[in-house]
């Protein structure tokens, strides 16, 4: 399926449609404006994959992925989240707004982010590991009870935005509002926008810090699930680091040829978990969007 | 007789229907002549700017009706248009080409008497702007 997706795409390109975008500064075109009091929905299908770096997690296929914004005169809602802009001006942005970690959709599949995903398959009886040896020490082997749960939450804060000639950069803070874990996020990113006729690219580079309480609630090992490695694993707080490309090839007003790449790489806080077997997580999705 | 007052009534109500009836049809009857006496017509006779471009350029034809032939002019407030006349009465109108971002207002005059005899007005309306604003999520950001 993947190679006819990339062959569609491929031959899209060598087609060299030659519709011509009414207007390339519309919104469209851009996906870093929305018309005011407009429902913007969007779905893109077609096939990806996000890696699990929980230890004997399956990969999270991707088949369907939505896109729902709409943006009132100061508030907005944009996939999941609501925010209130305090302050929009021609070169900054202050926002009051929610926004949600990714760390819970490696757990459930019914977490906000893999509300679209495809089914993953975990052994959550027990995640078996050979034992690791560590400091001459042979530890415990890595077996766990089923886990417990790890609840979503949503945090809320305050986000700024400062345009540039290249791009824009991010800085957003946020708390748990609803007393989960009581954590907190901080979140830096740089993201440039570039368009070469009906080619428009989303170019970012981020870096996500989490408290030691939110790393602590979806890494830590529960003592249920094993209490030698409760005793063992107790988080600090860290910094993810990750990169972003989308890419879009506007046919017409309503389809996008969609391809995105997501690379994070985690803080040594996660790395460290018991429950963690990679230091990354990947993803790609290449679809077809409609534009509604 | 006890109908009397009644009757006297309802004459009297004629009556004053009758007498306004009288007096105003002059009026109606002058206006419908000036309507009668010249007309001067433009087509099309609006145009919407949008966001892209905010004047109108359009081709503009101009037409009029007159009761008796006669050697007329167009005049405009558009600066760049001049004075326009026609050399032969049989001549019932004229294309112009505008590029406006406001009304324009023409009017027919006679060419010998400069007499007003007819106008038209140009509407330039502009297109409500669908307003925008600064998204703040990448719309592939559930991904």
């Amino acid at each position: 399926m993947l190679k006819s997706i990339l062959i569609a795409l491929l031959l899209m390109f060598a087609m060299q449609h030659n519709e011509v975008i009414a207007d390339n500064k519309s919104c469209e075109s851009s996906s870093e404006c929305a018309y005011v009091e407009q429902w913007d929905i969007s779905v893109a299908l077609g096939y990806g994959q996000k890696s699990n770096p929980l230890q004997d997690y399956d990969d999270i296929p991707l088949y369907i992925l939505p896109s729902i914004a709409y943006y009132g005169e100061k508030w907005f809602f944009d996939n999941g989240n609501i925010g209130y802009s305090l302050k929009e001006a021609e070169t900054f942005s202050i926002n009051i707004s929610t926004s949600y970690s990714e760390d819970r959709a490696y757990f459930y599949d019914w977490d906000p982010s893999n509300l679209f995903l495809g089914n993953t398959s975990a052994n959550n009886d027990s995640i078996l590991q050979m034992p690791m040896k560590s400091k001459g020490v042979i530890d415990q082997p890595k077996v766990f009870n089923e886990l417990e749960s790890r609840r979503f939450t949503l945090f809320g804060g305050v986000e700024g935005f400062y345009y540039l000639p290249w791009g824009f950069l991010k800085a957003a803070y946020g708390h748990d509002m609803f007393n989960v874990h009581n954590g907190d996020i901080a979140h830096f990113s740089w993201n440039y926008g570039y368009a070469i006729n009906q080619w428009v690219f989303d170019f970012t580079l981020k870096t996500d810090w989490k408290s030691a309480k939110v790393i602590q609630y979806y890494y830590g090992v529960r003592q249920s699930e094993n209490e030698y490695w409760s005793q063992q694993y107790k988080a600090s707080s860290g910094w993810d680091s990750g990169v972003e490309l989308t890419t879009r090839y506007i046919i017409n007003q309503h389809w996008d040829a969609l391809l995105a790449l997501r690379y994070t790489m985690f803080s040594d806080a996660i790395k460290n978990s018991p429950l963690v077997n990679e230091n990354n997580s990947k993803g790609y999705f290449i679809g077809m969007a409609y534009r509604f | 007789m006890r109908y009397l007052p009644a009757v006297n009534s309802r004459i009297y109500k004629y009556l004053v229907v009758g007498i306004f009836v009288l007096l105003s049809s002059p009026f109606n009857l002058k206006a419908d002549t000036l309507e009668q006496e010249a007309q001067l017509n433009a087509a099309p006779n609006f145009c919407l700017t949008d966001d892209q471009f905010n004047y109108c350029e359009i081709d503009l034809l101009l037409t009029w009706s007159l009761v008796n032939e006669e050697l007329v002019c167009i005049i405009s407030d558009y600066q760049t248009i001049p004075r326009w006349c026609s050399d032969d009465p049989s001549v019932k109108s004229v294309n112009l080409t505008i590029k406006t971002d406001k009304d324009i207002q023409f009017v027919l005059v006679s060419k010998t008497t400069n007499l007003t005899l007819a106008g038209v007005k140009l509407k330039i309306n502009k297109a409500s702007k669908q307003q925008v604003r600064r998204r703040y999520r990448n719309p592939w950001s559930l991904f």
